[in-house]
């Protein structure tokens, strides 16, 4: 044990998988960052040096650069993971789905159902999401609603170097496609991570505070400023039970009916759009199946339906933050 | 400290992997009068935010560290100045230099202070294990503890400080548990003594204490079979042979999910309310690493299932002076068991709680193996 | 001339007959409405896919197109388990849930196409890939229609197939529309073989009415690729009898144009000239091939009819390996 950032654990994920499985392969743009130039052959490991040092463990046949060529290499990605191979591909900003949906939607998704359970899918599309960087719109959204959509899809969600390094894991060795969500503004963060291997099951909510007044359920990096905003509110003498589903689907929907059983009320904070997003989806859920344990309106926390603007006073009215939880939170205990 | 009515107010020690935290937010003002339990700062660690509580009844009379300070355990935050003290800024002043200038930083190598868990290689496995010196006078014999299955030496958090008041107090996960490697052998009670008693040779080849709950329990007795010890005290187990629900063992073993771990963890304790989520996500946690599950059905079948002793009748050998504690609501073990132990050995019963009885009832326990301890130097 | 022996031969037009009478009757019973969905028709295309086919080993993959039944026939799938999966049925080769543009059947080495065009290509390079990782020995044939080379996916496949030299062919079927525009009109470039040298493979134009081009176009294109050498392209003119769709006018082609390919340029026609004034077969024996065919086709259209619907209570199955 010790402490690591989301990034390293990232990377442990990847290499363990790869150590433990021959068939597991790492494509994308950059992953080994360097192919064919004049200088070094891993010289980036991802934009964000993720998944550094790869190449010289595993080789060029399993750790292949690609071209900019999104729907060509997630496309030859899902022709290798029918053929047997585990790829683990690199979409480097989740935004870019744009030019390669057709693969990851018609493809991907439905591969398995449509051809009446004939073959299994053992894909692992990583990808960054998220606002804070003033990178504009092409960069910064947060997709994974779009993802959830689509039957045959698991999206999944980590908000910390712990959760990315087990569900990475257990993606790997998912027999199915999944999209693995890393917000870029949590590749720094440390905590506590073991060394050796380990898988969290999907599906299982993490339960990061318990308290009777109100659930907040939170995603990705909304976690943290839930979890703030939690922290603040204990000393108002309101006590959260902080939900974070980890993986949108699937969805633990039993462990966020139970705590809204609980409590009574439900604020969702969302990096995803207001419209047809996670928050609107949890919400709709709360309201079909717990409607009568509500004492309150279910309220969401998410950004306005808006394209992301990259001047950084934009982006900050943009982004939910500890405030608007805490009028969230104040709103339904007072209701 | 040059005022016994001062008093310091320091970094606190949340978690045995804390060694610094932040200061956030002072939610006292200097000049308030504080009761015991009263908040008084804000801190922030790797894993949670706090409130440090005044820990005794007193006026704020400096607020030492800044808000945003970073500082190390047991480093000055404040002053207390008990009633009656004297409050005048000199005298503060004072007080907080010579604090400063006698503060040394726990280090986190050195082999007399509180740690987290250090490692050491026992016939060629990494095991995790912590020493916690205590206060008792200098010479005095450690107790050593070995938790039981599927347990780790967190286990003993509320034993440990009791404990520590007379003597040097000694844990470890054992092979296959908490930050040990997962290397269990065959898995047997030999294989796992073995282990234990080559860290021993190791850590502690002078006399000691021993307690075992459970499966440490059953570790305990063949360790004394092996080598003296001054005594030992038997948690909800009598040793190898000792009947423990097969369904609890296999639930244990088999379940990945907070849902299905849950009940198995409810059946360790009398009170359910016990079992909270960071004590169920804790043994998730451990049981998630690589063949966590593996080496444990090693063990539950080589050391707790598949053992055909009689328990009682391996006490009636032994030398060494022997106490049992048990729950009477014990869900996993029964405490029958009890009937038919030699006069020789002591049993408590203690009603009210389960399995876990030395968490339900550890000031019972802390106190009985003190007793136990002082009546056998 | 061929390398194929007398036997292969043989086979090779006992799947080109059985193609076209599947397809002749299936403009019939389209018509008749008892066919679920839309269907694109195959005939007239034979050669192409019994010529690619015919290089392909167990260990290969076909990457089929939208216009599916022939090239899956062609590749060995069940053919009642073919005409089942057009009616959706239960026993098809996907269980009722793919019909008839989504042909599939992993265990005979045939994968079905994309609707949106031309993704057989990106993923054919996948399948080029693993086996190329895995040690198999096996190739990808992707087989596109010349619709689908304006798709970005498809350039974007052939330049990764050409940078990692995978054993991948991709094999154009140009049958002069996209639907309803031309080829003409469509293609930039001076015609589709020509946009091989621009991702430096071979690329060569062959004849889809001769089956006999066709194979040795695909023998050289597949020993390439078995041997590490890259990919290849071929494209191959063919003209389908019928239009894009069943039910399509055909208003964007003049009335005769089919008429005349069925006159002129009939892969089965020409294979047969060519076999009995080589001596190689005798049209005796390619008669009774015909009249088998006939009755195979009476029995899997009777079958197909006859059978269930997949059940109601298996909506849900399928959709995950793992369950969630």
């Amino acid at each position: 044990m010790a402490m690591k950032t989301y990034r390293q654990a990232i990377n442990e994920a990847i290499v363990g998988e790869m150590r433990r499985d021959a068939d597991v392969i790492l494509m994308g743009e950059d992953v080994a960052g360097g192919a064919g130039g004049s200088g070094e052959d891993d010289a980036w490991g991802g934009p964000l040096g993720v998944t550094k040092g790869l190449l010289s463990e595993f080789g060029p046949g399993r750790v292949l650069d690609t071209p900019i060529s999104e729907a060509g290499f997630i496309g030859a990605a899902i022709g290798a993971a029918a053929s047997g191979l585990r790829p683990v591909v690199d979409l480097m900003f989740n935004d870019f789905v744009g030019v390669c949906f057709d693969q990851v939607v018609n493809q991907a998704a439905k591969y398995r159902y449509m051809f009446g359970g004939q073959d299994q899918i053992p894909l692992t599309i990583r990808t960054m999401i998220g606002a804070g960087l003033s990178i504009s719109s092409q960069h910064s959204q947060s997709l994974y609603p779009v993802f959830s959509y689509f039957a045959g899809l698991k999206v999944l969600v980590p908000s910390s170097p712990y959760d990315a390094k087990g569900l990475l894991t257990s993606a790997i060795r998912d027999n199915d496609p999944v999209i693995f969500c890393e917000h870029k503004l949590l590749y720094d963060m440390t905590e506590d991570v073991p060394d050796e291997g380990y898988a969290i099951p999907l599906g299982e909510a993490s339960l990061l505070r318990e308290g009777g007044d109100v659930t907040v359920v939170a995603l990705s990096r909304m976690v943290h400023v839930a979890s703030d905003a939690a922290a603040i509110l204990a000393r108002e003498g309101i006590e959260t039970d902080l939900l974070d589903p980890r993986t949108t689907t699937p969805l633990d929907t039993e462990s966020i009916l139970e705590s809204v059983e609980a409590t009574g009320r439900l604020v969702i904070v969302d990096e995803s759009g207001p419209r047809c997003g996670m928050a609107s989806d949890i919400a709709a859920l709360v309201a079909e199946e717990g409607f009568g344990d509500l004492r309150a309106p279910i309220v969401k926390v998410t950004p306005p339906h808006v394209p992301i603007p990259a001047a950084p006073n934009l982006e900050a009215l943009y982004v939910p933050d500890v405030n608007r939880v805490l009028d969230a939170v104040r709103r339904v205990v007072a209701y | 400290m040059t005022s016994p009515l001062l008093l310091p107010l320091t970094m606190p020690k949340w978690g045995m992997s804390m060694t610094s935290g932040k200061v956030i937010e002072w939610i006292a003002a200097e000049g308030d009068h504080l009761q015991k339990g009263d908040e008084v700062v804000e801190i922030e660690t790797e894993k949670s935010l706090n409130v440090l509580e005044a820990n005794c009844e007193g006026l704020l009379v400096r607020r030492v560290a800044a808000e945003g300070d970073e500082l190390p355990v047991g480093a000055l935050l404040g002053v207390l100045a008990a009633p009656g003290s004297p409050t005048d800024p000199e005298t503060i002043d004072t007080f907080v230099a010579e604090f400063n200038a006698s503060f040394v930083p726990e280090t986190v190598e050195g082999e007399d202070t509180v740690t987290g868990p250090r490692r050491l290689t026992v016939d060629g496995i990494s095991i995790a294990h912590r020493y916690h010196p205590g206060s008792g006078p200098p010479g005095a014999s450690p107790v050593v503890l070995l938790h039981g299955f599927g347990g780790d030496q967190e286990g003993w958090q509320f034993n440990i400080g009791d404990m520590a008041m007379d003597r040097p107090v000694r844990t470890l996960d054992l092979p296959g548990h908490g930050l040990s490697a997962r290397v269990v052998g065959d898995g047997s009670i030999g294989y796992l003594t073995g282990v234990v008693s080559d860290w021993l040779d190791e850590v502690e080849p002078g006399p000691v204490h021993l307690v075992g709950h459970s499966l440490g329990a059953a570790l305990a007795v063949e360790l004394a079979s092996r080598r003296e010890f001054l005594s030992l005290t038997l948690i909800a187990g009598l040793g190898p042979g000792t009947a423990v629900d097969e369904e609890y063992v296999e639930g244990f073993i088999t379940a990945e999910r907070r849902r299905q771990l849950r009940p198995y963890l409810l059946r360790l304790f009398a009170d359910p309310r016990l079992v909270t989520r960071d004590m169920v996500e804790a043994v998730l946690r451990a049981k998630r690493i690589e063949s966590t599950p593996e080496a444990l059905r090693r063990i539950a079948t080589a050391s707790i299932l598949g053992v055909d002793t009689d328990p009682v009748e391996r006490l009636h050998s032994l030398t060494t002076p022997v106490q049992v504690i048990w729950g009477g609501r014990d869900d996993i073990a029964p405490s029958s068991q009890v009937d038919g132990i030699p006069p020789s050995v002591r049993v408590e019963l203690i009603a009210e709680a389960g399995h876990m009885v030395h968490v339900e009832a550890a000031s019972k326990v802390n106190r009985l193996v003190r007793g136990m301890a002082a009546g056998h130097p | 001339m061929a390398t194929q022996s007398r036997t292969e031969l043989l086979a090779a037009y006992r799947t080109m007959a059985t193609m076209r009478a599947f397809e002749e009757r299936m403009h019939i019973e389209f018509a008749g409405g008892g066919v679920p969905g839309f269907v694109h028709l195959y005939a007239g295309q034979e050669a192409s896919a019994a010529g690619v086919c015919a290089n392909l080993t167990d260990h290969d993959v076909l990457l089929n197109t939208h216009r599916a039944h022939g090239p899956a026939i062609a590749r060995g799938a069940d053919i009642f388990a073919v005409a089942k999966e057009i009616y959706c049925r239960g026993e098809g080769l996907c269980r009722g849930r793919g019909g008839s543009a989504h042909l599939h059947d992993t265990k005979n080495g045939l994968w079905a196409a994309n609707s949106g065009v031309g993704s057989g290509v990106a993923l054919g390079c996948g399948a080029a890939l693993a086996a190329r990782t895995r040690g198999t020995g096996g190739i990808a044939v992707a087989l596109v229609g010349d619709g689908a080379v304006n798709q970005g996916v498809v350039s974007e496949g052939l330049n990764l197939a050409s940078i990692w030299k995978l054993p991948l062919v991709v094999v154009v079927e140009n049958n002069g529309y996209g639907e309803a525009t031309a080829a003409g009109y469509a293609i930039a470039g001076g015609g589709i073989a020509r946009r091989a040298e621009a991702f430096d493979m071979p690329g060569v134009q062959v004849d889809g009415s001769d089956y006999f081009a066709v194979f040795e176009a695909a023998a050289a294109a597949a020993e390439r690729a078995r041997r590490g050498k890259g990919p290849s392209l071929i494209e191959v003119e063919v003209t389908r009898f019928f239009g894009h769709f069943e039910g399509d006018a055909q208003t964007y082609r003049s009335r005769d144009e089919a008429e005349r390919a069925r006159r002129e340029r009939d892969c089965l026609a020409n294979f047969r000239r060519t076999v009995v004034a080589e001596g190689i077969l005798d049209a005796g024996e390619l008669d009774l091939v015909d009249t088998d065919v006939a009755d195979l086709i009476d029995r899997v259209y009777a079958e197909a009819e006859a059978a269930p619907y997949p059940p109601d209570d298996e909506l849900m199955e399928f959709i995950y390996a793992d369950s969630l």
